[in-house]
């Protein structure tokens, strides 16, 4: 059928089916700016305008607008001249990946059509459609807010990002005014040294940072305008001639041997061109993790195995030349199943008797196969049992956290090609395009040289993307058809096919002097990796690592099982292991507090670590089984006291105090309370993660910036661009960045573990110095200099010490045209063995009905030592983002399964994210410090958000109500059976 | 089997034939569920259909089975409180599009706009071969209508109504809901979560009810909470 349309203005007429929503041929007449997110409607990020309505694409029926008018972003905005909200989008931070913001413009210009002085309130009922993953929807609605003044021609009033002035840690500036405290005492390999007196340490203004001109800038995304137009980005945004469309065939039972599989039938429709199984594909055994070389084992994975071990797993994949072909493929396929038992929990899987989940005869490395036990990983500092024995307390507590998933509204997506040099050419939607070349090359049979790896916008990963997930098999559907290839997971698959959060139950134990120190912790976890390794290592020695480096302690022990079970895969997922360890430790110093009658803070205070402590126990916890920290890393920079003090102005702490506020006049059943969390991450893997990058100057003086560093959505191109714009003397707008592509950029690990503005930061800075030296040096012969050391670079000139001065322009067409010519560029890479931890304070205010078990989550606060802030407009909108998703972690999140193992709510509604309508009150303070190892002072900001929000809300309902929870989320029957356990 | 069929027809007798030419054609109303959950083998859209008109009088209003969720937030003219569960129902592009008529249909157990059309003593009116009936809401199956199409609701406007609800968040599906309404001395409740569709309640056969256990809520705590929520809403509206 045809249908006829007003789109942008124009009158057009599509051929579509009866049976084909607005969304998919709206994508396929090159609306890319109307992106799939869901079939369901959910996510919104398919959200058009129907004679100005906003409604959701993929939940309407191309047929449905036949007759009517629509509005997508390509009408608004005509080349650069950007309409007023997409500029508003642009300069108030309001785009991360920017794969929903189309949605979001076309959200607000639909309310302020009808009402140009919205509320917030009304704002946020405008965005309620549209699921955001990444902002915490702060800046959007800010956006909007701004974007109605503007369009009522008035100034915005839109506070700036709330970030203080950098702080450093000099040595010898103790103030013994402030109780003696000597904020950089000689490490002596033990307890603290420092904490004799209440007395905050106090920082000094620091006199050693330099002054900047685009560092610390809240510049605008470098790929801000592309985002906000909605212009083909992404992966699914390209049209290629013969394409063929894949499609996974899962396994419906946790636990089933394939006996056989007979596609013929599947084969025989036409259109398929293609079904890959265990029976045409290569045996070939890795790990799926994106990790550097050589990857943790156990490689416990094959491309298609003959046993499946979760409801999600790979059985079969088919191409054909349509999605509805490939479908209809998928039920043609005779699966014959010899179905096993199954088991989920991890105590229960690693108890004698219970299903053996890897007993393929091919795998090796697995610790104890027979036993479901993956790893076993202990490490140790002092001797935990005599810390016990000479303990004037001891607590034992046992916490459990549960599984979730990353839930990038932009799902796993590949497309791969045979190129004119018959090189396999994947186009995927990765933080790791450098390991998934790597990986990817022996399943497929290829060399690496024959691997072209392309990663262009990523509409979201927070760890989900750093693994080789999908790109094998439209490898292998590519090298069977000779054809094009493109997998798209759908939301269920995104959530039961591909990687989640690891589930852990921990036991911290905690031995405690009489004067509150902490004499001994042990930390004793099970660790669910679900059906395959992948990250099941590395995210447990983080987690160990993480929950036993916060606070000073002679003896320290982490004992962690790594358990096989037949869940969905848990993988990488921003924080790595941290958030698991740090609601366990956070609410169990909570809990020693209370008992010991101590003051919550205090007791944190007088035991976590300060700068000139060491992290003891991270040489036992390297990445893996890999020991790369060799000495013990040495705390130089931490702004957690400024935190912590803040975070408790912000959050009003003293009114907890106060009678009159725990309860509500006319409400009985409710009970507010406030609980904080201490929050300390890492930056980077020490001595593993590598970034490079490559800068060469243009005949007009801008520069070309080629890096390895994956920008997922949270702004890294901008940041590394602002570096080099600093070191160049240029403003941002003469750096053009491009990352990233393995045939194209340097190498790079990839966009995890906090790394890439310290890392890959490091790097583009090395690079941009290199490029320095020549200009300097070119500068020289230019002006006849016989000492070009003094040449400095500024408003793209570069300026010699007698005043005189060129223009980068002239110099580099003097460089490329007119004498001793030679191309002006450089290539740095940097590793470093520091991880300079951020630190943070994390409060939060609730709100609990005691008859319920409702909780409602009024407000939370987040103050964050980042080092210095390199783009406080981004990495204010990394805090925000990050601590919504925590909340998520925290209240209402979870994975629900039936009594086999199927996932119940494998979409957006009963798996429940915030949206922008229900938020609570958030605010974000950005605490700088001068980190000496740093980029201009930086440390990392990404994974940090994502550690305070579940202790300090159970702290939170513990004050609130006097009931201890201690396994997440809490969810209304949860917290109202924990109130009713405790009434009894 | 994916919709092979598409009609958009411009009157009702139109509708109700096409909806007898097969067994599996389906009334299509916003579509915002049609689409994700059961494809039938072809759709009637109703969109060009007069059933559009929201007509209020002294004490009710009658609201077309084609007027968009957000038309009865917008709409003056109806009862504030019925606004504001409308505008609870659900986000804003599934206002846009869902349809008064296709939540009624659907009659989901947690639809506290249900809930409410229902101690507001709603009749729904439709329309098949036999001619127009006219049925409380109160007793509305989804099977009752047949090859019928829901034309429009009636609802009483007078009195005062309050609601309580536990959710996982605030934006969230309820788990449970309570809807009161007080006219003259008389209460009126109705629960969401307590039964298969939203249903009218009384205080003192609580006990007897058996809701559908999910993850979010077991039986007996959802029968706790229709309970507590009653009680509430008992208390609010000045009842004992």
């Amino acid at each position: 059928m045809n249908i006829h349309v007003t789109i942008n203005n124009e009158e057009k007429t599509f051929a579509c089916r009866a049976d084909e929503t607005l969304m998919r041929v709206l994508r396929r007449e090159g609306y890319f700016s109307v992106r799939f997110g869901s079939d369901s409607g959910e996510t919104g990020a398919a959200a058009i305008l129907l004679d100005g309505e906003l409604i959701a694409a993929d939940v309407m029926l191309a047929a449905q607008a036949d007759g009517h008018t629509i509005e997508t972003v390509e009408g608004l905005s005509n080349g650069l001249n950007l309409h007023p909200i997409q500029r508003a989008f642009l300069h108030y931070g309001a785009i991360q990946s920017g794969y929903s913001t189309p949605a979001m413009v076309l959200a607000a210009k639909s309310l302020l059509a009808k009402n140009p002085s919205p509320s917030e309130a009304e704002i946020r009922d405008a965005l309620s459609g549209i699921l955001d993953r990444e902002t915490g929807y702060v800046k959007p609605v800010q956006a909007i807010q701004a974007a109605a003044a503007l369009m009522r021609g008035e100034e915005p009033d839109v506070p700036p990002p709330n970030i203080l002035t950098p702080v450093d840690f000099e040595p010898g500036v103790a103030d013994d005014d402030q109780g003696g405290f000597d904020p950089t005492p000689e490490f002596d390999g033990g307890s603290g040294t420092v904490a004799k007196t209440k007395a905050p340490p106090q920082p000094k203004l620091t006199s050693n940072i330099p002054e900047t001109s685009v560092v610390g800038k809240s510049e605008t995304k470098v790929d801000g305008i592309k985002l906000a137009k909605g212009n083909p980005a992404f992966v699914d945004d390209i049209e290629m001639r013969g394409m063929l469309y894949a499609k996974l065939l899962t396994s419906p039972h946790a636990h089933a041997r394939i006996l056989n599989i007979d596609d013929s039938d599947a084969l025989a429709l036409p259109g398929v061109r293609a079904v890959a199984h265990y029976k045409n594909v290569e045996r070939v055994l890795y790990a799926s993790g994106g990790q550097s070389y050589p990857n943790p084992p156990p490689y416990d994975q094959v491309s298609f195995d003959n046993k499946v071990r979760h409801v999600g797993d790979r059985v079969a994949a088919v191409a054909a030349d349509t999605l509805e072909i490939a479908e209809k493929a998928l039920e043609l396929i005779k699966v014959e199943y010899e179905v096993l038992p199954a088991v989920f929990d991890e105590t229960e899987a690693i108890k004698e008797g219970a299903p053996v989940i890897h007993d393929e005869p091919d795998v090796t490395d697995i610790h104890d196969a027979q036993h479901n036990i993956c790893h076993h990983i202990e490490a140790h500092v002092g001797d935990v049992e005599a810390g016990f024995a000479a303990a004037d307390h001891v607590f034992e507590h046992t916490y459990h956290v549960h599984q979730v998933q990353q839930c990038p509204i932009e799902p796993h997506i590949a497309i791969s090609y045979w190129d004119a040099d018959e090189r396999l050419v994947i186009r995927t939607s990765t933080q790791v395009p450098f390991h998934v070349r790597r990986m990817v090359a022996p399943l497929l049979g290829l060399p690496v040289r024959r691997i072209r790896v392309i990663k262009p916008r990523i509409g979201g990963g927070f760890g989900a993307k750093q693994e080789m997930l999908i790109e094998d098999i439209v490898g292998h559907l590519t090298i069977k058809t000779g054809r094009p290839v493109r997998l798209e997971l759908t939301r269920a698959e995104e959530f039961m096919s591909s990687r989640t959060r690891h589930p852990q139950t921990i036991k911290f134990k905690t031995g405690v002097s009489s004067d509150g120190k902490l004499v001994s912790q042990q930390m004793v976890t099970i660790a669910n990796t679900g059906a395959y390794g992948t990250h099941g290592l590395t995210v447990q020695t983080v987690s160990g690592l993480r929950g036993l480096s916060t606070y000073n302690c002679p003896n320290k022990q982490f004992d962690c099982k790594v358990a096989y079970t037949n869940i969905p895969i848990p993988g990488a997922y921003r924080g790595y292991g941290a958030p698991q360890a740090l609601f366990a430790l956070e609410v169990h110093m909570d809990e020693i507090a209370h008992t010991l009658g101590l003051d919550k803070i205090e007791f944190r205070r007088i035991n976590w670590v300060n700068v000139g402590d060491g992290l003891d126990i991270a040489p036992h916890l390297g990445e893996g089984e890999k020991e790369t920290v060799i000495d013990i890393p040495i705390i130089l920079s931490s702004g957690l006291n400024e935190c912590v003090e803040l975070g408790q102005q912000a959050i009003d702490w003293e009114r907890r105090l106060d009678p009159a506020w725990r309860t509500v006049p006319g409400k009985p059943h409710l009970r507010r309370g406030l609980g904080m969390a201490v929050c300390m991450h890492g930056t980077a893997i020490p001595g593993l993660d590598m970034g490079g990058a490559s800068i060469k100057i243009n005949d007009d003086g801008s520069f070309n910036v080629l890096v390895g560093a994956t920008d997922l959505g949270t702004g890294s191109d901008t940041v590394l661009s602002q570096m080099a714009a600093e070191v160049l003397g240029v403003p941002l707008e003469d750096i053009i960045i491009y990352s990233s592509d393995t045939d194209m950029t340097p190498f790079d690990t990839g966009a995890y573990a906090s790394s890439t503005t310290y890392i890959s930061g490091t790097a583009v800075k090395k690079a941009a110095e290199g490029v320095r030296e020549q200009i300097k040096e070119r500068v020289g012969l230019m002006l006849e200099l016989d000492d070009w050391s003094g040449v400095t670079l500024a408003n793209r000139r570069a300026w010699a010490p007698d005043g005189r001065s060129v223009t980068l322009e002239a110099l580099a067409l003097h460089s490329l045209h007119e004498d001793q010519q030679r191309q002006i560029m450089h290539t740095a890479s940097y590793v470093s063995f520091e991880s300079p931890p951020p630190f943070a304070g994390q409060f939060c205010e609730v709100l609990v009905d005691i008859k319920t078990g409702q909780v409602t989550v009024e407000k939370m606060v987040m103050a964050v030592d980042a080092g210095v802030v390199i783009n406080p407009l981004t990495a204010s909108g990394q805090v925000e983002g990050g601590m919504v998703q925590a909340l998520g972690y925290a209240h209402c999140e979870e994975y629900a399964y039936d009594e086999n193992g199927r996932m119940i709510n494998s979409e957006f509604g009963p798996y429940k994210i915030y949206r922008a309508h229900e938020m609570p009150e958030i605010e974000t303070i950005l605490v700088q410090t001068m980190e000496p190892s740093g980029p201009f002072g930086a440390k990392a900001i990404a994974e940090i958000p994502k550690d305070g929000v579940a202790p300090a809300l159970s702290n939170a309902i513990f004050d609130a109500t006097g009931v201890r929870i201690r396994e997440i989320p809490f969810t209304p029957e949860r917290v109202w059976q924990a109130l009713q356990s405790a009434s009894e | 089997m994916t919709i092979q069929s598409y009609h958009r027809p411009e009157t009702i007798a139109e509708a109700l034939k096409l909806l007898h030419s097969s067994a599996d054609i389906e009334i299509l109303a916003g579509g915002t569920n049609i689409v994700t959950s059961s494809k039938p083998g072809g759709v009637v859209d109703l969109q060009r259909l007069p059933l559009n008109e929201i007509v209020v009088d002294a004490t009710t209003a009658t609201i077309g089975s084609m007027v968009r969720l957000q038309s009865i937030v917008d709409s003056a003219d109806l009862p504030p409180f019925i606004r504001q569960l409308a505008q609870n129902e659900a986000i804003n592009t599934f206002r846009n599009a869902g349809t008064l008529g296709g939540l009624v249909a659907r009659a989901e157990n947690d639809s506290e706009l249900f809930a409410g059309l229902l101690v507001f003593e709603a009749t729904i009116q439709f329309e098949d071969r036999a001619g127009s009936h006219t049925i409380p809401l109160s007793e509305y199956q989804p099977a009752t209508i047949g090859r019928g199409i829901i034309t429009d609701v009636t609802l009483h406007t007078d009195g005062t109504a309050v609601y309580e609800r536990v959710a996982r968040t605030p934006g969230d599906k309820p788990i449970v809901a309570v809807v009161g309404r007080k006219k003259g001395d008389t209460i009126t409740l109705a629960a969401c979560g307590a039964a298969a569709t939203p249903i009218l309640i009384l205080p003192d056969q609580i006990d007897a009810l058996t809701p559908p256990a999910d993850f979010r809520g077991s039986e007996a705590y959802r029968r706790q909470m229709v309970s507590v929520l009653s009680e509430r809403v008992i208390n609010e509206l000045g009842g004992e």
